[in-house]
């Protein structure tokens, strides 16, 4: 609740940088982020990266955050957004229901260039198997989430877990792949889901994390947080957009922007890197185009 | 002869049948007068109603003081009344139990890792809690630069020197010295917080702490440090708490003792180790005591103090 109250306040929360007047004079971008971490972390990983693209472009870049997964798809159009950093299932249901392409897409830190969900519990809980999860507590992100949903949802259903509501205490969805993490730590859950990228960034920055969770379950892979842009904006907008990122590597600033983005650099994305969310849509028997991603 | 058998053997299967009938009672006993194992017991109540099984089972409540003595002596009101059943809330309660009655069934809850603190035996059953100490350290450190911090616990309670035992564990890794302060009278918790040196101060869920620290709040408060608790009930001075859900373990205990009403049988029921923590943040303290306010606590809170 009071996450959401939180988010709430900050729902709006807009960051501007303003930008050298150059060549792209009076443009103006407006990208949205998904609450893949928490809303401040959000805030603190992609403000450098607006303020760098309106730089080397020209254009003032605004990110806006979005309260929840599901959001991205349903206020992209009602918001004005002209791209958004989509995660694996927004981005399939982006390309499916929204006029956006595919731009560029991250490299992890370890050379990786999509990313895996993990069921997490606690070392100390007992649980080594989906058996010894009956009657307990299981938190999800978001259903908006291939990680932090559909994968969770896939495998349990493949040990034999059809009903959720008879097979576990609870379940809730955190809303954030971080507060899932917090919150099979905290034992407000016994169970929990997360992508691989925040896991490791959560360890990196405290180690005593990793010996006390156990890693249940990994998913196959998937993409990683994909720029999409509006198919429909002026080609040499997409064009400079997609060149500074791919190049940014090259330089020092750009590197260390890259870096609070845990990324080494960025490469292009395209269509065909959303197949697993595809085929994963499929194992659970659901349709990109009926998918009820929304959390009710 | 066969005559007279055949009447005392009748008089003897009516008298048990009615017996059957006849409510079972069971004697309850806190270990402490808390609105935290009232919540249980509350629960408790509510469950056996709604399942229609309060008419089965008379309750003796007692809420002695909390101590060694004061539990002994309300366990033996209770086998005193005949009880056929001991329901304990706390480890305190639980030991003194134990030591009274080797035969009478006995159900506790809201023990904090039972089988660890030494809450086990033939005749006993319950539904106990684990608090991941780990994650209340985790969450203080990042309020500020925490070396030193003080344990307050009881030494009549075993559940909280195991709790002791878990903060070394996790502080040993951290760098973070510990200062055990075990306590056994309500007057030496002033006398050790006013002597002791610490830079942060966490309550262990002893009965005799929770009930007594706020008497000696204002000792503590001249420290100006921040206090953590794993025990509902001092949200108000405590700038972490990461509790069990009590209404939890009631739901849990009830279950128990349906089953036991059911078969009057300790041992069908399963031990039960909660993991349902709810976690409150009191930012009104932390910004009394200019402690920075940590984004997770924020974001992760079930409840903010503002």
């Amino acid at each position: 609740m009071i996450r959401f109250i939180v988010i709430a306040t900050l729902f709006c929360f807009i960051l501007s940088t303003q930008a050298p007047m150059t060549h792209a004079e009076n443009r103006e971008l407006l990208i949205g982020l998904i609450p893949e971490q928490n809303i401040f972390k959000q805030i603190e990983r992609y403000k450098p990266l607006a303020r760098y693209l309106s730089e080397k472009t020209g254009i003032t870049v605004r990110l806006t955050i979005l309260s929840r997964y599901g959001d991205i798809i349903d206020r992209f159009v009602q918001r004005g957004l002209d791209g958004a950093f989509f995660g694996d299932l927004t981005g399939a249901l982006a390309i499916e229901k929204l006029y956006i392409e595919p731009v560029v897409r991250p490299v992890n830190l370890d050379g990786s260039t999509y990313s895996y969900g993990y069921i997490i519990v606690r070392n100390d809980s007992g649980i080594k198997t989906v058996a010894d999860m009956k009657g307990k507590v299981l938190a999800f992100v978001d259903r908006a989430t291939v990680t932090g949903y559909l994968f969770p949802l896939s495998y349990f259903r493949s040990h034999g877990v059809e009903n959720l509501n008879d097979f576990f205490s609870e379940f809730y969805f955190t809303g954030s792949h971080d507060s899932s993490v917090y919150a099979v730590l905290d034992g407000r859950a016994d169970i929990g889901c997360v992508k691989n990228t925040i896991y490791n960034n959560l360890v990196s920055r405290d180690p005593t994390i990793k010996s006390e969770l156990r890693i249940i379950a990994k998913s196959p892979l998937m993409p990683e947080s994909t720029l999409c842009l509006r198919k429909d904006l002026p080609e040499d907008i997409k064009k400079m957009i997609k060149e500074v990122l791919l190049t940014m590597d090259r330089n020092d600033e750009g590197r260390q922007i890259l870096a609070k983005l845990q990324a080494r650099r960025f490469i292009a994305a395209s269509v065909e890197d959303f197949k697993p969310v595809y085929e994963m849509l499929k194992t659970v028997g659901e349709d990109i185009e009926t998918y009820q991603y929304r959390v009710r | 002869m066969i005559l007279s058998i055949l009447i005392l053997l009748s008089i003897v299967a009516s008298t048990l049948h009615a017996a059957t009938k006849e409510k079972i009672i069971a004697g309850v006993v806190f270990s402490g007068d808390l609105p935290f194992y009232r919540e249980i017991h509350e629960e408790l109540v509510r469950k056996l109603f709604d399942q229609g099984y309060d008419q089965k089972i008379r309750f003796i409540v007692q809420r002695p003081n909390p101590d060694t003595l004061a539990w002994s002596n309300a366990i033996r009101k209770v086998i005193a009344y005949d009880a056929s059943l001991i329901i304990v809330y706390g480890s305190g309660a639980a030991r003194a139990a134990l030591y009274e009655s080797s035969s009478i069934p006995i159900i506790y809850a809201a023990v904090y890792e039972p089988e660890r603190s030494g809450i086990k035996g033939k005749n006993i059953r319950g539904v106990g809690y684990k608090v991941p100490v780990s994650s209340i350290i985790r969450y203080l450190r990042k309020t500020g630069n925490i070396k030193k911090i003080g344990v307050l616990y009881s030494k009549s309670e075993p559940s909280t020197q195991t709790q002791y035992n878990d903060v070394k564990d996790v502080c040993k890794s951290l760098s973070i010295d510990v200062v055990k302060i075990p306590v056994k009278r309500p007057g030496e918790i002033g006398e050790r917080l006013r002597l002791l040196s610490y830079d942060s101060l966490l309550l262990t869920s002893s009965a005799l702490i929770n009930k007594y620290f706020p008497d000696y709040i204002l000792v503590f408060k001249k420290k100006s440090v921040p206090l953590v608790s794993i025990m509902e009930g001092l949200e108000e001075y405590s700038l972490i708490t990461l509790s069990t859900d009590p209404r939890k373990q009631g739901a849990i205990l009830a279950k128990n003792l349906i089953q036991f009403i059911n078969n009057g049988n300790i041992d069908s029921i399963k031990n039960t180790d909660l993991l349902k923590n709810s976690l409150t943040f009191n930012m009104k303290l932390a910004i009394e005591l200019g402690l920075d306010i940590p984004v997770e606590l924020l974001t992760e809170s079930d409840r903010v103090i503002k």
